[in-house]
């Protein structure tokens, strides 16, 4: 006596179910608001911009910031005076604060109470030249004479190293002794677009991470559910209703994608990312949680209980999060990451976001991506659907 | 309590415990963190500047560079390549050095100097390698510097990023089989109702949560000494690394007994770990970042359980020198064995309900 209903219906009614039973899981929705909040938080605790220049104290001098601030330095060095090699020196020990005023350097003892003058910037000097006086003179007159360069502990061995080659250098010039090769007069060539001072900040750099992060935790607790669905029989519940395998399948597969792309649409909307090419981005999203989604049935499907459950979902994480980690670091990535399946959604994200690629840039990713989607979302139909009609 | 029951409960686990993924979980989950810390953030947060070489004559330069410490230096066969590397940020700098380059230098030809940059490479390690390059050029050119530079190290030397990272690496091969294992294990025997199952046996549930225990600080130990082996931090005071890792393995076990058997289920153990791993591993955090008050490390109960093994592991420090510290764990450790006993009779009292 009852009406027949359509199959759309009935997909509905069980994603209907399962978001609804997903929010009541009170473990899942604990994590999935902590992951929200912490990513959230640390995207913007990390720092904005980018430190390029080398902090150096300078004594000995008359006027150290056009001596040393020649082409090669250019923004890698901000040069700050020091009215004595032993200030310099106390300075770089931290026995000392230096304070720069319109007037020049101002260095403090660190036992004193004497207050910085009002205006005065506190400038952290890890690496000080002390030239000795009359250096320029001496060595013009072929005198050899001896500088001191101070590190701090924390100053790396290649700096040290850069740094007493600066002063070889300096002295070289100095001295009369032109450099031994023919440099050209514009400076060394620049390959690719050149950055300085528009870096990327490592906020920048993890924003595609971050995200990323986000569907990844979908993949947990979608196999989770997945999972106890199978492990409690629920499913072999929903199959004596109206609704068939495909229909099971095809909502579990909605209601994962929907929950990810919700989620990564959040931090991104937390994160400030929705501003270039939201709906590039978000295609990119949603393929990205369709490709979780069928990682998710494959997970959840080989998961005896919560334990190997996790144990799975760890193991398909793991491959996938090494793009995302590789993008991070500079360069090209290896063959083996870009054949991996999350490389193609990385590489979009960071390209989008980053680089501020468009549709007609990004559509290589996207078609991979695709493709990736829909192995991995067959693959995981094709293993649910046989644990489904198992039991 | 038994011993013979214990060890008989304990014996069952290491026959049948394997079988879960949570030991899995205790032998791999270290080796994967020391993978992600060291190989991948390790570098990431200590980034050497990199340059790239065609050597197309054997020059001393090249060899030179590769003496240099701190620089990475990568040879390279074609121009194309090293400036499609530089292009690509794979490479900071590159550097071609024609045949019969230092011949000409020597002969104060002044051969021209083909030095390409990335433009994604900081201003700061485009400085660090065009000054050192000059540098080595100058040497190979054999002049003599007009100038005697001394470098004066000041204050501490500070520790890299690899080292600093490690006991955040070894605390956390000793949380996952410490806290893990056992309340994992304590946690799926109850949701499998064969803790009822066991202590309607002889066994008495006290000898079952002890057995669990051991268990873990079974595994602790050696986990956490391979780990810091890995990671080449193993150091020559034996005595005084297995004194600080049994108290860290020992407050760790009685944290994780008390979340098995205050949890109902797995689930329930997964929470109270997510909820409060960042409290367990937070005092490592002061390590990797030393610029912070070190003194809030000392709030968080696991620094005087993890202070002991970093000072002995990195700073090659002896019993002596950290008893402070291994005292106030033992006794941290003293008053988690009171909660344990605690828990152990409110589960006791939970199962005879049931």
């Amino acid at each position: 006596m009852s009406r027949p209903v359509s199959r759309w219906a009935i997909v509905r009614a069980i994603v209907r179910k399962d978001l609804v039973e997903y929010a009541r899981d009170r473990l899942w929705l604990f994590l999935t608001v902590l992951v929200l909040v912490v990513v959230t938080v640390l995207f913007w605790v990390l720092p904005d911009d980018v430190n390029e220049s080398i902090v150096l104290g300078v004594s000995g001098l008359e006027d150290p910031a056009a001596v040393l601030g020649g082409p090669a330095a250019e923004d890698g060095l901000e040069v700050v005076p020091f009215p004595s090699g032993a200030d310099l020196e106390q300075v770089v020990a931290g026995e000392a604060d230096a304070w720069q005023t319109d007037g020049g350097t101002l260095v403090i003892d660190g036992d004193s109470d004497q207050a910085p003058p009002e205006g005065a910037r506190r400038v952290d000097v890890p690496i000080g030249i002390a030239f000795p006086e009359g250096f320029p003179a001496a060595t013009a007159a072929g005198e050899e004479t001896g500088v001191a360069v101070y590190v701090d502990g924390s100053v790396p061995e290649e700096l040290r190293t850069a740094m007493a080659g600066l002063v070889r250098e300096l002295a070289f010039q100095v001295a009369g002794h032109p450099l031994p090769v023919e440099v050209p007069a514009q400076g060394f060539v620049v390959l690719g677009e050149d950055r300085v001072g528009s870096q990327q900040s490592p906020r920048e750099g993890f924003r595609p991470l971050f995200v990323f992060m986000v569907l990844m935790m979908e993949l947990f607790a979608m196999a989770s559910l997945i999972s106890k669905e199978i492990q409690e029989r629920t499913v072999t519940a929903v199959l004596v209703t109206p609704a068939g395998v495909a229909d099971v399948l095809a909502a579990k597969g909605i209601a994962g994608a929907l929950s990810g792309l919700a989620q990564a649409v959040v931090v991104l909307a937390a994160i400030d990312s929705l501003r270039v090419h939201p709906p590039l981005l978000l295609t990119l999203l949603l393929l990205g949680s369709v490709m979780v989604a069928g990682t998710a049935m494959l997970a959840g499907s080989m998961g005896r209980d919560f334990m190997s459950t996790l144990f799975w979902g760890m193991a398909f994480l793991v491959p996938l999060l090494v793009p995302a980690l590789a993008a991070l670091f500079p360069g090209t990535a290896s063959p083996w990451v870009r054949a991996l399946p999350s490389y193609p959604l990385i590489r979009g994200l960071v390209d989008v976001q980053s680089n501020g690629a468009g549709w007609a840039d990004t559509l290589p990713q996207l078609g991979i991506l695709a493709a990736w989607c829909a192995a991995l979302f067959t693959a995981g139909w094709l293993v649910l659907r046989r644990r489904v009609q198992a039991r | 309590m038994s011993l013979a029951r214990v060890f008989t409960v304990l014996a069952k686990d290491l026959r049948l415990g394997p079988r879960s993924p949570i030991f899995l979980w205790v032998l791999v989950l270290p080796l994967l963190v020391t993978l992600v810390l060291q190989v991948a953030f390790g570098n990431l947060f200590d980034p050497s500047p990199r340059l790239g070489i065609v050597d197309q004559g054997e020059s001393g330069v090249t060899a030179a560079a590769r003496q240099v410490e701190g620089i990475q230096v990568v040879l390279l066969d074609g121009v194309d390549t090293l400036k499609e590397q530089v292009e690509g940020n794979d490479l900071d700098a590159g550097l071609v050095l024609a045949e019969g380059f230092d011949a000409a230098l020597r002969a104060g030809q002044r051969p021209a100097l083909e030095f390409h940059v990335g433009g994604r490479s900081l201003a700061s390690t485009r400085l660090v390698l065009a000054a050192t390059t000059l540098d080595l050029v100058r040497q190979a050119a054999g002049q003599a510097p007009p100038v005697e530079v001394e470098v004066v190290a000041l204050g501490e030397e500070a520790l890299p990023m690899t080292v600093r990272l490690v006991p955040l690496i070894a605390m956390y091969a000793l949380v996952v089989a410490g806290v893990f294992l056992p309340a994992f294990s304590l946690a799926d025997e109850r949701e499998r109702r064969t803790l009822s199952a066991l202590t309607v046996s002889p066994a008495r549930l006290g000898e079952v949560v002890a057995a669990k225990g051991i268990l873990g600080f079974g595994l602790a130990i050696p986990m956490a000494v391979v780990t810091l082996w890995i990671n080449r931090a193993l150091t020559g005071r034996p005595l005084a690394l297995l004194v600080a890792l049994a108290v860290a393995g020992l407050l760790l076990v009685e944290l994780g007994l008390v979340y098995g058997t205050v949890s109902r289920d797995i689930t329930g153990v997964f929470t109270l770990i997510k909820g409060t791993g960042f409290l367990l591993l937070a005092p490592t955090v002061f390590y990797i970042f030393p610029n912070w008050p070190q003194w809030i490390a000392k709030l968080f109960p696991t620094y005087w359980v993890v202070n002991p093994v970093y000072q002995v592991t990195i700073n090659h420090a002896g019993l002596g020198e950290v008893w402070v510290e291994l005292v106030v764990g033992l006794g941290l450790a003293a008053l988690l064995a009171l909660a344990v006993a605690a828990t152990t009779r409110r589960l006791r009292a939970r199962l005879a309900a049931t």
